[in-house]
């Protein structure tokens, strides 16, 4: 018996619905992984990043000594973004912060979260619906003592086959009463991508 | 005769068989090294996540102190190879009760180091609860995408 046109046709759609279905998969991995997909910046460099600033922060010896007695609160401000890649700098900043906060050596006022605060105040004074012995007063915040913030800045390069990205990450911490920047520290990377000679 | 031959052969086959399969597990498996501070730990602290890596890279000195109430620990690493040698290490910290302190909060670090050198690398616990410290080390892998 021969195959007709239309079962050949019938066998290679199904062959090549067969093969594309088994390219796609979708899987969970180790966020923690190195990750080289390309040299755009990456989860290795935001965890890195990360992991320096609050290491060299809190072996510090004044912020060591500093932290010892009490917790200071502090406030963090924008990374300046300096590189020409759209890159999420308050993503950096959470990592850093939330690091610090599980540390016990810190605490922070969240500027992000001040117009919740002030509706919830509002509501637990003013709607009568709350217990006046209960809510929570009104004029007893406290105020960060420290601010951190930083820039984030790339010098790129390209020579035929060759990109070589290089990142600084600068963050800073200044007293805000006295204006003294008590702290710095930089994080460098350099990640290079070469071509092959066929192109892969 | 024939048939003898043929059943030396086999098991000959067998037996290389049973060799390859053995190498093969063995180069999966985990290796942990006691390498070693202070000496009253009994939990090693240099765990390589390959065998032979350990014929590649070596431990040569592990120390701790503490800034404030936090854990600092630091390894010398040396690349015994005369080759660059690129892998990832990871520093994970636990408590006194041997529990793991907020696993994910360290990430797996990537280095190179030329041939022959040696390179101090360095961690600070993520929290006072920290007693005790181990670093392991891998090829570098990449996650898949």
């Amino acid at each position: 018996m021969k195959p007709t046109k239309m079962s050949i046709k019938l066998i290679a759609l199904l062959s090549s619905v067969l093969l594309f279905s088994a390219c796609t998969s979708t899987k969970y991995g180790d966020a923690q992984a190195t990750e080289t997909v390309n040299t755009d910046f990456g989860s290795t460099d935001l965890q890195g990043i990360a992991t320096k600033m609050v290491d060299d922060l809190l072996t510090f010896p004044p912020v060591v000594q500093m932290t010892a007695e009490r917790r200071p609160v502090m406030f963090v401000d924008t990374i300046k973004n300096k590189t020409t890649e759209h890159i999420d700098t308050e993503s950096i900043t959470d990592s850093i912060q939330s690091k610090l906060l599980q540390s016990g050596k810190f605490r922070f006022v969240d500027m992000t979260a001040v117009k919740q605060v002030q509706d919830q105040l509002n509501y637990q004074q003013n709607s009568g619906m709350v217990d006046d012995k209960k809510s929570a007063a009104i004029g007893k915040q406290i105020g960060a003592e420290f601010m951190l913030y930083g820039n984030l800045s790339s010098i790129v390069k390209k020579d035929g086959s060759t990109k070589d990205v290089y990142y600084k990450f600068t963050l800073k911490m200044t007293n805000l009463e006295t204006g003294i920047l008590e702290w710095s520290s930089e994080k460098e990377i350099r990640k290079t991508k070469s071509r092959g000679w066929i192109g892969l | 005769m024939n048939a003898l031959i043929k059943n030396k052969l086999q098991t000959i086959k067998m037996a290389a068989l049973i060799a390859l399969c053995m190498a093969g597990f063995s180069s999966c498996s985990t290796v942990t090294t006691a390498e070693q501070g202070s000496g009253d730990e009994e939990e090693p602290r240099v765990e390589y996540t390959e065998r032979h890596f350990s014929t590649k890279l070596a431990v040569l000195d592990l120390k701790q102190r503490n800034l404030g109430d936090l854990l600092q620990v630091n390894a010398t690493l040396r690349n015994k190879w005369g080759m660059s040698l690129r892998f990832q290490y990871q520093f994970r910290f636990f408590d006194k009760d041997g529990f793991p302190i907020n696993p994910e909060s360290r990430p797996w670090t990537p280095i190179l180091i030329s041939g022959g050198d040696e390179v101090v690398v360095t961690a600070l616990a993520p929290n006072p609860s920290a007693t005790t410290f181990k670093i392991v080390i891998q090829r570098e892998l990449v996650q898949p995408y």
